[in-house]
């Protein structure tokens, strides 16, 4: 119980600061992308702010039950078994996620096509803690 | 009792000669505000920097002011600017509904300049500078503020007023735009320059 807790957190962890990472170095590389986070959709910042900042932890809980489920499933070294998790996650839940998002509510492609890769890219992250944590 | 009733005629002659002479000092004029009169709000995000402007005056407002031509003082009697800001425009469809909505230009739609005074001003302006006091109104909020403008006189009677003044959203009691919480954020700095034009009555 307590390896599968410090998983859970460790992954949280490094989701939050991969995140944070990736949402300035994006920031810094689309500037023009990132302007459309001023669009009205956008909940402007205030008492929910803290519900942002938890995500990767409630990703994190989601993530671990699949591995801990799956993971028999996974063969091969960390790094391929973490991308595996990622493409899972990315095409089952991502994708038709982010679809019904952009058919939804007026954000452009190439923002969706951001959330999709920071998504692809936060569950390799939590991948690699599992495999090695939790193998 | 002479004397006391001697001093007081001499002090109410002396006070109503000054007044007198100050009257006579004093002149009323009006400017009639120009079309082409511009203001532009600068700003920054942690993203970019915007610029918000207002390029077209379409009032057909009047300016009417006390010279002192002693102290070349104007004082302004009940004379203002209301800019419309929903007519901001920001050059980025996402910014500008974002700082309209900052300004809560739905619900206080004006923003009013109201001229109180202007410090030794003179008719040979090639780019003086000259001080002013003015009254902004935004959000139902006042700032009483003193700008720096270069006056020019342009021909036909016209002069021309640039300014600039750094405000923040909180003179205001405005929240300057934040969202993804607190990750996309704008500076609460704004400068507000403008160029005015008057045409003399």
């Amino acid at each position: 119980m307590n390896k599968v807790f410090i998983a859970w957190l460790t992954a949280g962890i490094v989701m939050l600061v991969l995140g944070l990472g990736m949402f300035y170095a994006g920031i810094y590389f689309f500037p023009k992308i990132a302007d459309e986070y001023f669009s009205p959709v956008f909940r402007r910042a205030g008492k929910t702010d803290w519900t942002f900042y938890v995500h990767p932890f409630i990703l994190a809980v989601a993530l671990k039950w699949f591995w801990e489920r799956y993971k028999g499933i996974f063969k091969g070294g960390i790094l391929l078994r973490a991308v595996e998790v990622a493409l899972v996650y990315g095409i089952v839940a991502l994708l038709p996620i982010l679809w019904l998002t952009f058919s939804a509510i007026d954000v452009s492609l190439k923002m969706i096509i951001t959330w999709f890769i920071y998504g692809i890219v936060q569950a390799f992250a939590a991948g690699i803690v599992f495999a090695k944590l939790n193998p | 009792m002479r004397v006391t009733v001697s001093i007081i005629c001499f002090l109410f002659i002396l006070n109503a000669a000054f007044i007198k002479k100050n009257v006579q000092n004093v002149s009323l004029a009006k400017w009639v505000v120009e079309k082409s009169s511009s203001l532009n709000i600068q700003g920054e995000t942690n993203i970019n920097s915007f610029q918000c402007d207002v390029t077209e005056y379409l009032r057909a407002d009047t300016l009417v002011y006390l010279k002192n031509d002693l102290t070349k003082k104007l004082s302004f009697t009940n004379s203002s600017l209301v800019v419309d800001i929903r007519r901001f425009d920001c050059h980025n469809r996402f910014i500008t509904d974002d700082f309209r909505s900052a300004l809560k230009a739905d619900e206080n739609p004006n923003l009013k300049i109201l001229f109180l005074t202007i410090d030794q001003f003179s008719n040979n302006c090639n780019n003086q500078v000259v001080k002013g006091i003015v009254d902004v109104q935004l959000a139902r909020t006042v700032k009483r503020t003193e700008i720096d403008y270069t006056v020019k006189c342009l021909p036909g009677n016209r002069i021309q007023m640039n300014g600039s003044h750094v405000f923040s959203f909180s003179d205001f009691n405005l929240k300057a735009p934040r969202k993804l919480a607190g990750l996309i954020r704008t500076k609460d700095q704004i400068t507000v320059n403008f160029q005015l034009f008057f045409r003399a009555l």
